[in-house]
This record gives C-alpha cells, structure tokens and sequence, in this order.
C-alpha cells in the first residue's frame, strides 16, 4: 500500500507542479488597433510605449520600446502620436538605440512638431470575464485630425480565441495567426508546447501505471 | 499554485462521488481517482488553454474517458461508472463555475 502511494504521489505531483508552473502566468492578450490610419499617409503613428511604424495599410508595424521601464501588464493607458513622414524620413533608424530616437522626437516636441491624441486609448480594459487564452483587440478610429490633435474613438472589441504570447513578435493579426500552424506554434511558444507534451505523457504514462496497480490489487468487489 | 489547488479539489471532490456510489475502500477509491485524474486533468487542461476552447464537448470527453477508466481501474460495471463519472464531473464542473 506504501509503495502505491508513493507512486500515487509521484503521478500526480509532478505532471502537475509542472503543469501548474506553465499555466500560472496565462492571462489574456490584450491589444489595440486604430482602423482608418490608411486615411492619414503622410503621418506615422506611434504611442508612449512602443515606437511602431504604422504604415497605411499594416495592422502591426514593427516596434521599438520607448520606454526603458515598466511592464506592459502595468500599462493602462496608451498616448497616441503621430509625425509627418517628412519627420519621420529624419528620424534616427537605429531602433538599438531608443534614446536617440527619444532625444528626436523631444525636440519635435519642443517645435511643436509632435502631434498627439487628445484621448488617451484605454489599453488594458480587464474585465473578470476575459478568458486566459483570448486575445482582445480595441478598434479605435480617428475622428478629427489636425496639427493641433487628433482624436481617437472606440468603434468595437474583437475577441478572438488562442493567445498569442507577443503579439508584438509576429508582425501579424490573430486571424492570420489562428490559420497558419506555424503561427499557432508561435503564439503559445515552443518551449511550452514540449512541456506540455513531457507532462501529458507522463501524467498518462503515471496514471496509468497507477491504475494498473490499483486494477491488480482490487478484488473486483465493488 | 492555483492549479494545483484545482487539481487536487477535482480529485477529491471526484473521491467523494465515488465514495458516496461505492461506500467501500476509501484509500483504494481516492488513489483510484489520483490516476483517473492525473490522466484526464493535465489533457483536458492542455486542450482547453491552448487548443480547443470549448468547455462543453471537452467535458463531455472527459465524463466518457473517466467512465471507461472507472471500468478499468475499479472494475465496476459501465452503467454504475457512467453514473459515477457523469456526477463526479458535474460537480467539479459546477465547482469550477462557482469559483472562476
């Protein structure tokens, strides 16, 4: 009886402590994106966190931190940005170095260059209900545009279910993402579709070992 | 650790449905339902976070695979481990719901 205990104890603590470990820091992805910004091709748009070179037509640009701090779990709330491409042309491209990039659109700032959003986008909205493995995208559209600010309204929420892990590393929409296996194995990671695979088999294997254990020694009485 | 917590309701909210159809071999019954659960669990688990969100039919497989483990394990008759299995998951279902 010791011995299947022990056994017992083995089948489940491991597969699942692992287990445990893999999950515990899913939660939703959440994102957002500005739908009409093909209407505004002389300007590129960024906000306070990433650097992203929107182009007409891209969903997701490719991105630099702004930002040397913080953690875009923390990130509430997103200001958007927007430069000429004339400005934008002249800007450092050297995305290693984020601060040259800073020190570039400080001084646009200072000549009045910088164009921002009069409204904040909410970026994370969580919400209790929101599903560990979805992936939440807030439309926002430009309403009024001018050197003086632009304003932001929010039109819709997309949901869509299967997580991507960074969004920001794919360079691509979820639904893009949701068709393509390769993509899929992106979003949940590698690392934790092997792991995954060790618990599953080991958890089975385990179990089943147990159950055969407990098969053998039951009298068939109940 | 959440899931582990989970993991270890399930089985023994699972143990005591067991328990309340059989009413023998308490130790036989609650190890019986470590190994059906360190089975199912983890699977259904990895189904639901990364591949198939969908509660219902992920239930529904896991009520069958149990009933069929319940046969193997503890060799009751397939009625009686349906009926088992059926309201074992229904609780721990209904348990999930109520605390997230």
């Amino acid at each position: 009886m010791k011995k299947i205990i022990l056994l017992a104890v083995l089948a489940v603590l491991l597969p699942v402590t692992a287990l445990a470990d893999i999950m515990i820091e899913r939660h939703p992805t959440y994102n957002y994106r500005v739908s009409n910004l093909d209407e505004y091709s002389n300007y590129v748009f960024f906000d306070n966190y990433f650097f992203t070179t929107y182009e007409p037509g891209d969903t997701y640009g490719s991105l630099m931190l702004l930002k040397s701090t913080g953690s875009s779990n923390n990130e509430k709330y997103r200001q958007l940005y927007a430069i000429s491409r004339e400005d934008y042309d002249k800007m450092p491209k050297n995305y290693n170095q984020p601060q040259e990039i800073k020190a570039y659109l400080d001084s646009l700032n200072e000549q009045g260059r910088l164009i921002k959003a009069t409204n904040e986008i909410e970026y994370i909205n969580r919400d209790p209900n929101d599903k560990p493995n979805e992936f939440i995208t807030d439309i926002y559209k430009i309403t009024s545009f001018t050197e003086n600010g632009f304003t932001l309204e929010k039109i819709k929420t997309e949901r869509t279910i299967g997580t991507a892990k960074d969004i920001h590393n794919t360079n691509s929409g979820p639904g893009e993402k949701e068709s393509n296996p390769l993509n899929f194995i992106s979003q949940i990671g590698i690392d934790k579709i092997i792991i995954s695979g060790i618990i599953l088999v080991f958890g089975i294997t385990l179990g089943t070992v147990l159950g055969a254990v407990i098969s053998k020694k039951g009298k068939n009485d109940f | 650790m959440p899931y582990l917590i989970a993991f270890f309701a399930t089985v023994l909210l699972e143990f005591l449905v067991i328990f309340l159809f059989i009413r023998k071999k308490p130790k036989i019954l609650f190890l019986g339902s470590l190994a059906i659960n360190s089975i199912t669990w983890p699977a259904a688990n990895i189904v639901y976070n990364y591949f198939w969100h969908n509660l219902l039919v992920i239930e529904l497989l896991v009520f069958l695979v149990e009933s069929v483990l319940l046969v193997i394990i503890l060799k009751i008759k397939l009625p009686k481990a349906l009926a088992v299995s059926f309201f074992a998951n229904l609780i721990t279902a209904l348990a999930g719901f109520i605390i997230f």
